[in-house]
């Protein structure tokens, strides 16, 4: 008996992603079969799915956390397992099922029965799995596909609705040319070093002889215009508002939250560890990125009226400040982003659950700001939580929020970006500013018409007090998140 | 020889996508370009990607096209006069962008080799391409890479989901199919009468 021990030990530390994988096929084949059975008279199991997927979400995490092995390079190099892609995964997965607790009623009430809702997000979560841990260009491209397709899917969902229709379709369009540009990036960069590993195309770049830096550097402009469109940076945030206005609650919340860590830990792959001799051309890009996206949805989110919108361009705006401290090239720089990233997926679960509360009745009617002007007489608790987690937000003190921003200030400065450091601060008093004016509109507006708020069931009202207790908790405590970001950025390099 | 053949027919029949009156024709022409392209890949001993032009771009995206176009029942329109005003900035995008490659194209695509300067020897007999591309590519795909292949089946098998959730109608206005009520018609019970 001849067996091959190639893969023997890869397949043990990829386990939570093959797990992942066949649990997804055998619920569809149980969704598949159940749903469409006439002895049982079609069934409505997206109840049963959710359940089933919450579960197969807890296990991978579990399995994700318990992995023996620290370090390795699997699949002939194409994967990778190391602190980085573990923490991500974790918090991709947690992320997601607090997501899922969240949107569950909200999901019922709009009458969205397919089941195949939760399954395509199952489908996302392990391409973002995937995408977190891939070490080859070939790798990321398949994982950012599955990602990018099912959520195509899952904005255009209500297709009876006309707004969700041309979210999807925009989606569509924008995601594939972004992927256009990815691939013929990573078709330049092939021609030139002929491999897509990134570990070699490190070793290229490193090496003196290497004649290929002009085509590089090409190849690094669409690479970072292809990842910017993927995580709505400036000059390619266009479709971010419409999308994320367009498409149902619960998707949008799922995109908001979710996909930024995966994308983003594989974007720094690249950029500070493949091309790290090159960040004099990516760094600058990503700053200009950085600071455009920052100035712009600063000015732009103060003129909103819609809840949904308002929020898509802060998100704009947070994207800034995540590129901000990787165009330093720095350890801090690359903790602090990490830092923010956790932090912002933290604060995001409150403020899109509240805009979850608002969402009452099927038509997304009320989605004005003005809407929150109720809270505080209906529910002075959901209220107190709101103006908090915007308050984080805006990095106000006793809140975790500072320590994100303060830390991406520090890493600025560290690498003397006065100037840029000086504009962000001033910028962020305007975001600041809109904020604080939907606390205001909380408690100080009175508002004549009827207001109607969709009741927080349990799971929700979970969610939503752990959120916030984190956030506390993070500001006396920061330890935890420290290392954890530190971590990551350590096994970036 | 047949490469420049093959090449003159592939320029004039690309030229003629964008020339011809009626679309179907222009589709008809799209698809003879990627034959054209398939054939001189199939040439230069490529292939993979030859069989991939014909089976995905004229076996697919081709036919899609030609039914769109059909169902939309476009008249045949006559050519607008300011067809011309998009040359002079396409061209000149095309231009700067094909300079930028074409400059760094002599100097960058060349081989790799990290003992510079000194005589390689090379064993010319290993260098024999005895196997076809296809081959190649199946037996890296199959062995080493092979979570590529079937993250790539999980990445269809998403394409397929969505696509039946997002067109699947399952209300009582749409227009099902009985099998087993059509294979027990017969003649005794097709004539009915309604009152």
């Amino acid at each position: 008996m001849n067996f091959s021990f190639l893969f023997a030990n890869d397949i043990k530390i990829f386990f939570p992603e093959i797990f992942l994988s066949l649990a997804i096929l055998i619920v569809l084949i149980y969704g598949v079969l159940l749903a469409t059975s006439l002895t049982y008279n079609y069934p409505l199991i997206s109840k049963n799915i959710y359940k089933l997927v919450l579960f197969i979400l807890f296990l991978t995490s579990l399995l994700t956390m318990y992995n023996p092995i620290d370090y390795a390079l699997i699949f002939q190099k194409t994967f990778v397992h190391d602190d980085l892609t573990r923490v991500a995964k974790l918090f991709v997965l947690g992320s997601s099922f607090a997501c899922l607790l969240l949107f569950q009623s909200y999901i019922e009430n709009s009458q969205i029965n397919n089941y195949e809702y939760f399954l395509l997000i199952l489908f996302s979560i392990f391409g973002l799995n995937l995408l977190v841990s891939s070490y080859d260009l070939i790798s990321a491209y398949l994982a950012i596909e599955l990602q990018a397709l099912s959520f195509y899917v899952l904005a255009s969902f209500q297709r009876q609705s006309v707004f969700s229709t041309e979210a999807g379709l925009k989606y569509f369009i924008l995601g594939a040319f972004s992927s256009g540009l990815l691939l013929y990036a990573f078709s330049l960069i092939y021609g030139v070093t002929g491999t897509t590993n990134l570990i070699n195309i490190k070793n290229f770049c490193l090496d003196p002889y290497f004649e290929g830096a002009t085509i590089i550097q090409i190849a690094l402009i669409f690479l970072i215009a292809g990842f910017l469109f993927k995580i709505a940076a400036f000059p390619f945030h266009m479709w971010t508002p419409d999308v994320y206005e367009g498409s149902p609650t619960s998707t949008t919340i799922f995109f908001a939250i979710v996909p930024k860590i995966a994308i983003m830990s594989f974007f720094v792959r690249l950029c500070s560890f493949s091309f790290s001799s090159f960040d004099g051309i990516w760094g600058e890009i990503l700053l200009f990125s950085a600071l455009g996206s920052i100035i712009y949805s600063a000015f732009v989110a103060i003129k909103q009226n819609s809840l949904k919108r308002l929020l898509a361009y802060s998100g704009i705006g947070h994207v800034g400040f995540i590129l901000l401290p990787l165009s330093t090239n720095t350890l801090d720089g690359l903790q602090a982003m990490f830092f923010y990233l956790l932090v912002y997926m933290i604060t995001s679960l409150p403020v899109w659950g509240l805009l979850l509360v608002c969402m009452k009745g099927k038509k997304n009617s009320q989605n004005s700001v003005s809407i929150l002007g109720g809270l505080p007489t209906s529910s002075p608790i959901l209220a107190i939580l709101a103006s908090l987690a915007f308050f984080s937000l805006a990095g106000i003190p006793p809140l975790v929020g500072f320590y994100s921003k303060i830390f991406i200030f520090f890493s600025a400065i560290k690498s003397s970006l006065y100037l840029v450091a000086f504009v962000v601060l001033a910028i962020s008093v305007v975001s600041t500013y809109y904020y604080i004016s939907i606390v205001k509109t909380i408690y100080f507006e009175k508002n004549k018409n009827w207001i109607f708020y969709e009741p927080v069931t349990k799971e929700k009202s979970i969610v939503l007090a752990v959120s916030l207790i984190l956030l506390f908790f993070f500001f006396f405590n920061p330890n935890l998140l420290l290392l954890l970001s530190q971590q990551m950025a350590l096994s970036v390099f | 020889m047949l490469f420049l053949l093959l090449s003159i027919v592939l320029i004039i029949s690309a030229i003629l996508v964008i020339s011809a009156q009626n679309p179907v024709h222009s589709v008809f022409f799209l698809v003879l370009v990627f034959l054209t392209s398939a054939f001189s890949l199939f040439l230069l001993e490529i292939e993979f990607v030859s069989l991939l032009f014909v089976l995905v771009y004229v076996g697919a995206i081709a036919v899609l096209f030609l039914f769109v176009v059909m169902m939309l029942d476009i008249k045949v329109t006559k050519q607008e006069k300011d067809f011309m005003i998009y040359l002079p900035m396409g061209s000149f995008l095309g231009l700067i962008f094909f300079l930028e490659i074409f400059l760094t194209l002599q100097e960058n695509f060349v081989p790799f080799l990290p003992l510079s300067g000194r005589e390689l020897y090379i064993n010319w007999l290993n260098c024999i391409d005895s196997l076809t591309n296809i081959k190649v590519l199946g037996q890296l795909l199959y062995t080493y890479y092979f979570p590529f292949f079937l993250i790539a089946g999980i990445v269809l098998l998403v394409a397929m989901v969505g696509a039946i959730v997002l067109t699947l109608n399952f209300t009582q206005k749409a227009k099902h199919q009985f099998v087993f009520r059509q294979i027990l018609r017969e003649k005794k019970n097709s004539i009915y009468l309604i009152k």
